[in-house]
């Protein structure tokens, strides 16, 4: 049987020059970037670059690492200042290039209807909208504290924000996700 | 310690098993990146260093020009002063040199 080769490993192998050992960490880490950069970002260009520019942050990084922190955590941080930047920049350029068309600007509504029975993909587009209808920073802590599991303290260090703001951040977004979300997930 | 609020449940199952992924060959598009990157860097690199070959052998010329001129002009004249303020052009450091240069300032 063979058994997985831990991070520390892949690290020293990619140091010394075995470029196979980076792609290992990347298909081993894609789905958890994609989890957040998908669910601060939306589906699209736009996250698929900062989803590869997380990756390619850390290999430029890794002569640096120093084992402090899990690589899952310091990817983490890496794709969460990214995301928080592409937020920034976007905001930016809306608010600059003010077109008449405001709908574009609003976040989409849930409109679809509710049924009983539906398809993996159609609930990943209600997921997907759901968190698209909720306010950036409410989004940054449902990701790294409903997604990813991240406790209320780990979630504060990441967004640079106090504990107190995490738990009523959690319990207004939460609030919002049971309205939009009720039909799929029963109390 | 404060309260920690435990979120619901149902809804952190749910919004765990729907998130998105990224589209396939992701690892494919992000090794491509990387060696993109890599060779920027190293075309980066060479860039500099052949600026910077470029600005020191003219600077180093230039230095060679002026030591020559220096010396060919002040040979005759200052045949008791030291070699390396003759090569530098330095006017001798005497009091009377010094009387004139603080002079010139004020």
């Amino acid at each position: 049987m063979k058994t997985a080769v831990s991070d520390t490993e892949l690290i020293r192998q990619v140091l010394a020059g075995d470029e196979n050992a980076f792609r290992q960490i990347v298909e081993r880490y894609s789905n958890r970037i994609a989890a957040i950069v998908t669910g601060m970002l939306g589906r699209g260009q736009d996250a698929d670059d900062v989803g590869q520019e997380t990756f390619i942050r850390l290999y430029q990084s890794l002569p640096k690492i120093r084992g402090e922190s899990s690589l899952g955590t310091y990817l983490t941080r890496i794709a969460i200042n990214l995301c928080v930047d592409a937020i920034r920049k976007k905001w930016r350029w809306r608010y600059w290039f003010w077109m008449e068309d405001s709908e574009e600007i609003l976040p989409p509504e849930l409109t679809i209807e509710n049924g009983a029975a539906i398809e993996s993909g159609e609930r990943k587009e209600i997921v997907h909208r759901a968190l698209q209808a909720l306010d950036p920073k409410h989004r940054a802590v449902v990701v790294l504290r409903m997604i990813e599991g991240y406790s209320t303290k780990e979630t504060a260090e990441f967004l640079h924000i106090p504990m107190g703001t995490v738990l009523s951040r959690l319990s207004r977004a939460q609030e919002r996700l049971r309205v939009m979300l009720k039909p799929w997930v029963e109390e | 310690m404060k309260h920690e609020e435990m979120p619901n449940k149902r809804l952190c199952e749910f919004l765990k098993s729907n998130v998105d992924s990224f589209d396939p060959y992701f690892s494919t598009r992000v090794m491509a990146r990387v060696r993109t990157a890599a060779a920027d860097q190293e075309a980066w690199i060479t860039n500099l260093w052949k600026t910077f070959r470029r600005v020191a052998v003219t600077a180093a010329l230039a230095a060679c020009i002026l030591v020559a001129h220096n010396i060919s002009t002040q040979w005759q004249y200052r045949s008791d002063s030291n070699a390396m303020e003759m090569i530098l052009g330095i006017p001798p450091a005497t009091f009377a040199t010094t009387i004139q240069y603080v002079g010139l300032w004020l």
